[in-house]
């Protein structure tokens, strides 16, 4: 089973079409992350796995790479379902 | 005093209020007399380093109250300044210094590494000058021999400067169809006149607090700046990085009690999307403006709904007529979904020109090419006589008729007297808010490795970012076909908003009876695969 991580590499590179080099990325000193790309990424999660964000306690941090966004995910309990 | 030049704004209010907040960033504050006193003192540095009038100044500088204290410092030098976009691709940057010729590219600590990559290779004119911020060492870490470095100072008056109203203050660079972005010449006076305008209209005091929410390279943020000077009102920064978490851009508007809002829609309607305005939120807001591109009426509604304190205005107007050259304000919050909102009126010293080809009006509410002329009217594209002959008509009704840009928009008179909009006659988009010519992203393709050919279409989303930039890709012979990779391969080229979101993979291109590329068919194609439940 993929962990975490490679599951939000794969949104980004399948789906979004962005190609990030490593986890630990600046998504937004990048590019890489906007408000567009936000929202897909964010339906996604959802979808994948299966839990709703709500946008209102959500900090910039939280998405400033991958790394950050998957340990988003699993503190909210549900990264390892699938 | 009366103000005769841009900068004349800061003297007046450093006169008149000079312990006043200008400028909020952040947690820093900038106040008239600090703003006009830093002015001064790069300004003498800017003369020393042998800038005259009509000199340009490139301007890497990210939005801060430094990079505009460097602004007016370039216009207290009779210099034009060229602001330059922080996250674009090099590639693009190097075309907007080759074509602005200009004498001194301006830097700081973050845009360093840039300035370097752009100077270095190129056996450029233009030199580096280092801006220091307070704690920013930033030629001890350069191979390059700047021009000068400027650490923060103060100097009580500005070098002499014989500038006039006529001349030249900006070169702000729109996307280009060929490729090449186009700089499109500013004067101080194109500027003033909407600036007096709307200060009159919409009753600024300097109680104001008042957004600056869009990039300096944009031009709507010239009206932030120079309206909020004006009324020796105070200008908040927004960070870029603000627009990804719509509830932050609520936060912004709340927690600095601003008195006007002015953005794209896109982030209007991205805020409506996430439902952050709650009702009767920011109480304090007088206005809020919009530009750029359609406000849907959904989320115009959500608005007018949630604040009916507040006063929406659309303001509407290319960038080669200066900020805005008519508006509309909206009477009372739409009841239909799908009522259209019209772009309304001139404002001040402007006309609104609705002609067929012969330039005659259409019959009555009939479609025609949209025309503007009057204060606003760029002199043209900056060394691109060809280009500017192909959009301003040079006194097309006679001796005496003046010049009328035309700006490519359709639009109607309604039986109301009040001009819509119906779309474009070329294949220049809005996405985001960004104007986009989708030649300029063909061309980066062109030069992809990886794509044997490739054809770009905009759908008009119903979600909030206005056009979805879709590519059809025909990759080179036994290549696989990778969106990620040629996504970051054009990335090298373009700024982001212009990087194609939806990508689809072709055998070859389907062509239509002219032997071109069918991009009717290609949109239907593009429809399907966004939207599967539809087909």
């Amino acid at each position: 089973m993929s962990t975490c991580v490679e599951r939000i590499q794969a949104i980004f590179s399948q789906i979004l079409y962005r190609e990030v080099e490593s986890p630990q990325v600046d998504l937004f000193e990048t590019g890489l992350l906007d408000s567009m790309g936000l929202i897909e990424l964010l339906f996604n999660l959802e979808q994948q796995f299966g839990f709703q964000l709500d946008i209102a306690h959500l900090d910039l941090d939280q998405f400033r790479s991958i790394e950050s966004i998957a340990s988003l995910v699993e503190s909210s309990g549900v990264g390892q379902a699938s | 005093m009366t103000a005769k030049l841009l900068q004349d704004y800061v003297v007046r209010q450093a006169q008149l209020r000079p312990d006043e907040i200008a400028i909020v960033s952040g947690d820093e504050r900038l106040t008239y007399s600090q703003l006009d006193r830093q002015s001064n003192s790069l300004a003498w540095r800017l003369r020393a380093a042998g800038c005259q009038r009509g000199d340009r100044v490139a301007l890497l500088v990210p939005k801060s109250p430094l990079a505009i204290v460097s602004i007016i410092a370039c216009l207290k030098t009779g210099c034009i300044y060229v602001p330059l976009d922080v996250d674009s691709p090099r590639d693009r940057l190097d075309l907007i210094l080759e074509s602005s010729s200009s004498r001194l590219l301006l830097a700081v600590a973050s845009s360093a590494s840039l300035a370097e990559k752009l100077l270095t290779e190129t056996a450029r004119t233009t030199r580096v000058a280092w801006l220091k911020g307070e704690s920013e060492p930033t030629s001890s870490t350069s191979s390059l021999t700047p021009a000068f470095s400027w650490p923060v100072t103060e100097a009580a008056t500005a070098p002499s400067n014989a500038g006039r109203p006529e001349d030249v203050a900006h070169l702000l660079f729109t996307s280009g169809s060929t490729g090449r972005p186009k700089g499109v010449m500013i004067t101080h006076a194109n500027v003033m006149s909407f600036v007096e305008w709307a200060i009159s209209h919409f009753n600024y005091t300097p109680e104001d607090r008042i957004s600056g929410h869009p990039p300096l390279h944009f031009d709507l943020s010239t009206f932030d700046i120079y309206g909020t000077f004006a009324a020796g009102a105070q200008l908040y920064l927004a960070s870029a990085k603000l627009n990804v978490l719509p509830h932050k851009v609520a936060e912004f508007i709340r927690g600095n009690e601003l008195t006007q809002w002015f953005s794209v829609p896109s982030l209007l309607s991205y805020m409506a999307k996430f439902d952050v305005v709650r009702p009767h939120d920011f109480p304090k807001l007088k206005r809020l403006l919009w530009c750029g591109e359609r406000f849907p009426t959904p989320a115009l509604i959500y608005w007018m709904k949630r604040l009916p304190h507040v006063e929406f205005t659309n303001l509407y107007g290319p960038t080669e007529t200066t900020i805005a050259s008519s508006f509309y304000r909206v009477p009372e919050c739409p009841t239909a979904e799908d009522a259209p909102i019209p772009i309304g009126i001139p404002c001040g010293g402007e006309s609104l020109l609705v002609l067929d080809e012969r330039l005659q009006p259409p019959s009555a509410g009939g479609v025609g090419d949209l025309y503007i002329g009057g204060v606003g009217l760029s002199p043209g594209y900056w060394n691109d006589p060809e280009r500017t002959r192909a959009v301003f008509l040079d006194e097309p009704f006679g001796p005496g008729s003046g010049r009328i840009y035309k700006t490519g928009d359709l639009a109607s008179v309604g039986k109301d007297d009040l001009v819509y909009l119906h779309g474009r006659r070329d294949s220049q988009i809005k996405s985001r808010g960004y104007r986009i010519e989708l030649g300029e992203i063909e061309v980066a393709l062109q030069t992809t490795s990886g794509i044997r050919e490739a054809a770009v279409i905009a759908i008009e989303s119903s979600g909030f970012e206005g056009a979805v930039i879709c590519c059809a890709v025909v990759p080179e012979r036994g290549m696989a076909f990778e969106p990620q990779v040629l996504r970051s391969r054009l990335s090298q080229r373009l700024p982001h908003y212009m990087l194609p979101s939806h990508w689809l993979r072709f055998e070859s291109l389907p062509l239509n009876g002219n032997g071109k590329v069918d991009k009717t068919v290609l949109r239907s194609q593009f429809y399907e695969s966004l939207h599967p439940e539809v087909s």
